[in-house]
């Protein structure tokens, strides 16, 4: 069965249906969120709700736009109101200030670490729209679908947050070092 | 083509968004100019880092998980729009039958004739009485939205036995209580049944009242009522019957449906490894076992409700001829209730154009709340 007769019968109330469309997606959603969230645990909370409100809510699916591009829509929203309740509860855990040292090595995971968390130093507009581009590899159309914006605003987005990216990075001591090492290479 | 115009096109032009004319003039730009190929290539090597993100891997029991809360979704889904009607069609309901129900009462009040038939009276039951109480007029109304709205997921089989519950009230005048209540448990042996409760007084005027509270089983109900009524002088007799098969067999639906997750519950608690997940699970599974208890219980309930039926039983003894202490008091009686009944008549009067106002305005509201419903719908 194709993916829009497992639509279909999704629509009809099927769970199994619903959860065969979805697994291919799964990842790619939790992955998101996490990037945007930037811890696993309420991650996997919100993939959760996101693909429990895309049942819920599966008839309002008219086909118009790829169904991942709405399920990324509901997870890029379901993200921004948790963020927002989240605002200012807490702060970052990760601080580049540990990292400091020149003879920090940096390993796959200090880099990933670095990475996510100058993500997060993003706002969220940028932040999001940066993820979708580079992580997730989305066209900006897509891209402007999901974030319920036009081309113009996307391409401004991603623009700065890259830009932005990179200067924050190059601030880094010790990081710069294999920034430059790499990109000679 | 100037840097500043370049620089500003960069990242575009790395991720291909632009048009062609634009993605040459740009290559053209960088390959002869060293400081836009370096800003070029830092913003590249920045875009490859997060590209070269690994990606993180749901946890193994994320489907699991993700079913039970699918499965919790669709039955509050599903749910949720039935209610609502229920709610509005009780509404309805309520007021037409509150309005009837006044009205009635104002025929009765001021025209003295206890006689006159309701409207409100559902297919699957019937009641013969003149005025029966308020309470009734609900729950057969959700019966009946209940059951135009899952006879078509059901499928109503030949095998589907429908569940009915009988009951009887019935008041009868005789000359001997006792030789009453001797044949009562005769027809009670006679059918299988039993007496559940009795209870006896005599007034002061001399006249004994016995109260029996008698079961029989549904297939003889009728039966039993007919020759119960043969014993004497019939003063009321009000005979109840409720199709609950529609809710039987969706509270059965509902059971086997918290069943399946209670054993899905059941095995990812064998799955469980740490504390939190393992409490989460027995929350989760305690309330889906007290859910299943009260389901159950239900069940039992309407299963005896629909084995056996109820009949209450008052036999009044005939009343020994009134002294002259007793007429006066009878009169005295009647002389105030009628006083009492004119006044009422001025009150009553304003009711009735209240109510023939209600009863005029109420379609209108209906179609104005509909209208609202459907442009907030719409507006969705
Ligand atoms: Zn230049």
């Amino acid at each position: 069965m194709d993916e829009r007769q497992l639509l279909f019968k999704a629509q009809e109330g099927d769970i199994e249906s619903f959860e065969n469309v979805i697994a291919s997606y799964q990842n790619y959603i939790y992955n998101v969120i996490y990037r945007i969230v930037g811890n696993k645990e309420d991650a996997l909370d919100l993939t959760q709700e996101t693909f429990l409100k895309a049942f819920v809510n599966i008839k309002k699916f008219k086909g118009k736009s790829e169904f991942k591009t709405w399920l990324y829509r509901i997870a890029v929203n379901t993200s921004l109101d948790f963020m927002r309740k989240r605002k200012g509860v807490e702060e970052q855990l990760h601080d580049i200030s540990d990292f400091k040292t020149p003879e920090d090595i940096f390993d796959d995971k200090m880099t990933r670490d670095i990475i996510m968390s100058e993500l997060n130093k993003l706002k969220n507009d940028y932040k999001i729209a940066i993820i979708l581009r580079d992580i997730e590899g989305l066209t900006y159309s897509e891209i402007a679908e999901i974030t319920n914006s036009n081309i113009g605003t996307v391409k401004s987005r991603i623009s700065r947050a890259r830009s932005a990216l990179k200067e924050n990075l190059k601030k880094i001591p010790g990081f710069i070092n294999i920034f430059d090492e790499r990109r000679q290479l | 083509m100037e840097c500043y115009a370049v620089r500003r096109l960069l990242n575009p032009y790395i991720d291909e968004e632009l048009d062609e004319k634009s993605m040459d003039d740009i290559q053209a730009h960088l390959d002869s100019c060293e400081d836009c190929k370096l800003e070029y290539n830092e913003l590249l090597y920045t875009k490859r880092l997060l590209e070269n993100t690994p990606p993180l891997e749901l946890p193994d029991n994320f489907g699991d998980m993700l079913h039970i809360k699918l499965i919790e979704g669709r039955k509050n889904n599903r749910r949720k729009p039935i209610k609502r009607m229920i709610a509005v069609a009780a509404f309805a309901v309520a007021s037409i039958f509150v309005l009837s129900f006044g009205f009635n009462f104002l025929m009765n009040s001021t025209k003295l004739s206890s006689k006159a038939p309701l409207s409100a009276k559902s297919a699957a039951n019937y009641s013969s009485e003149a005025s029966t109480g308020g309470k009734e007029a609900e729950p057969k109304l959700k019966n009946s939205v209940y059951s135009s709205l899952n006879q078509a997921n059901r499928g109503l089989d030949s095998g589907y036995e429908r569940k009915i519950t009988k009951d009887a009230t019935i008041s009868i005048e005789m000359n001997s209580v006792d030789e009453g209540y001797n044949k009562i448990l005769n027809i009670s042996k006679q059918y299988n049944g039993y007496i559940e409760s009795t209870s006896e007084n005599t007034s002061e005027s001399g006249q004994k009242t016995v109260n029996i509270v008698l079961k029989i089983p549904a297939d003889d109900f009728e039966y039993a009522i007919s020759n119960i009524k043969s014993l004497g002088d019939v003063k009321m007799i009000r005979i109840n019957s409720s199709d609950i098969t529609e809710q039987y067999y969706d509270v059965q639906t509902r059971i086997k449906n918290l069943e399946i997750q209670e054993e899905s519950l059941q095995n990812l608690m064998k799955k469980a490894s740490n504390i939190s997940d393992i409490l989460q699970i027995e929350d989760k599974l305690n309330d889906v076992q007290t859910q299943i208890d009260s389901y159950k219980s239900q069940i039992k309930l309407w299963d005896s409700m629909t084995n056996m039926s109820t009949i209450n039983l008052t036999f009044l003894s005939a009343v020994p001829q009134a002294g002259i202490g007793k007429i006066f008091s009878e009169n005295f009686f009647k002389d105030v209730l009628n006083a009492g009944t004119k006044s009422l008549n001025v009150f009553f009067e304003f009711i009735k154009y209240a109510i023939v106002m209600i009863i005029y305005l109420l379609p209108f509201a209906i179609l104005i709340y509909l209208i609202y419903k459907g442009y907030k719908l719409l507006k969705k």
